[in-house]
């Protein structure tokens, strides 16, 4: 379970957001929404460990995520705006070392075959598209196998079959008792409609 | 998971090294064109080169380091990667340990290898071989950890001459130690003085620096 108590974030001088307080347990998903610049990538980052909030605390189950790191990386899958693709390895490598745990390369060639890269497995990442490079992000999503997933725009730069694609799967993970935390400017599907909104600005 | 983590970082490293060997041989390239420079501008004095060989290949040395410090972290803070890193269910150290050592194979070891080339190029005798290589041995591991700990904390700021500056007041002692260790065996004195404070040198800044540089990311990715 991931809750947050009474998050506040600055930047520069201006205040992004106060007073955000919110749990989430299995199987449960928040969307956050804001126009542009309203702190929504921040909050992520700040929920991810990555930043630090003015004010407030971020914990996994009872805990302080600053003070359970390894415990709480264990579990979360984060995906931000930028990749992390190294242009010089190919697209298998990449997710191979994205990933921290043993893996196969058969299994990870199944899982891009899974997201529609089965033609770009020995390519390397810097000739993937923008869409491409999405849906390796995915392709790493499902190999995690991570419990709670924070995805920054995941929808950007997918085609429409791309954006059903990730719909199905957060719907999948939701129902595998996962959690979610979004954020997206396009509308997400019904199979995804009920999910909770948190709105920032 | 944790040592499996620790073993795809340095293979990762080592990996995008062989891709781009043009990229990851610029310092020892850069070490061996100074190196080579010095005798051509300074004439045909042999008693000179001799003299100042020690110091010279040194400095070259140093610089070579410093040369090869912008590719530890910055490629991978504008991809993205630096976040996945500090993602990984692994304690950052030893991440930042793994990667330090692939650095320095990248770069040390290179140095280390051509090294014999520069010594003949200023006429130096052999017996003072192997007390060069030792004091660089020894010296380019600290070299590289004292700059990956400036590279971290001036990361933000993208600021390459403040790098530069911070660092080097701190390449100063090994820097001094290095290269008196060679002197000594020139002067036919023991050796033993100099290699011990670097190796000192050596062994604090080792220790300490993948939590140093570790706890700089964190900050510098905020």
């Amino acid at each position: 379970m991931i809750s947050t108590k009474n998050l506040a974030a600055l930047r520069g001088e201006r205040l992004l957001f106060r007073g955000v307080t919110f749990s989430l347990g299995p199987g449960e998903a928040m969307r956050i929404t804001g126009a542009n610049g309203s702190g929504k990538t921040t909050l992520l980052r700040i929920l991810a460990g990555l930043s630090e909030p003015e004010q407030g605390q971020v914990s996994w189950g009872s805990q302080n995520i600053r003070d359970c790191r390894e415990e709480y990386y264990r579990h979360l899958a984060y995906s931000g705006h930028q990749f992390g693709l190294r242009g010089d390895l190919t697209a298998l490598e990449n997710l191979r070392y994205l990933l921290p745990r043993t893996t196969t390369d058969a299994a990870l060639v199944e899982t891009m075959q899974q997201v529609g890269l089965e033609r770009c497995v020995d390519l390397p990442a810097r000739y993937l598209s923008q869409g491409q490079r999405r849906r390796l992000i995915l392709a790493r999503l499902l190999a995690a196998e991570a419990s709670c997933w924070i995805l920054d725009e995941p929808l950007a730069a997918l085609d429409t079959a791309g954006i059903k694609m990730v719909e199905s799967l957060c719907a999948e993970h939701l129902q595998n008792a996962g959690i979610l935390i979004i954020t997206s400017h396009q509308n997400l599907s019904s199979a995804l409609g009920g999910i909770a909104e948190l709105r920032l600005g | 998971m944790m040592l499996c983590a620790l073993r795809k970082q340095f293979a990762r490293e080592m990996l995008g090294a062989f891709r781009q060997p043009g990229d990851a041989l610029a310092p020892v390239v850069f070490y061996l064109i100074v190196g080579t420079l010095f005798p051509l501008a300074l004439g045909a004095d042999p008693q000179l080169l001799v003299k100042i060989g020690p110091g010279a290949i040194w400095i070259a040395a140093l610089l070579a380091v410093l040369l090869s410090l912008h590719k530890l972290f910055r490629a991978d803070l504008d991809n993205g990667y630096l976040d996945q890193l500090l993602l990984l269910p692994c304690p950052l150290f030893l991440l930042i340990g793994a990667r330090l050592l692939a650095h320095w194979l990248q770069t040390g070891l290179p140095i280390l290898l051509v090294t014999p080339l520069l010594a003949k190029s200023f006429g130096l005798d052999y017996n003072l071989l192997p007390v060069l290589l030792a004091s660089l041995a020894i010296g380019t591991p600290v070299l590289l950890v004292l700059g990956a700990i400036n590279e971290a904390l001036t990361l933000a700021s993208r600021g390459g001459a403040l790098l530069a500056l911070l660092v080097l007041p701190l390449y100063v002692p090994t820097l001094v130690f290095g290269s008196g260790a060679v002197y000594a065996v020139q002067f036919g004195e023991s050796p033993a003085a100099h290699l011990s404070l670097l190796g000192a040198l050596a062994v604090v800044s080792l220790l300490f620096s993948p939590w140093a540089v570790a706890t700089a990311l964190r900050i510098s990715i905020d």
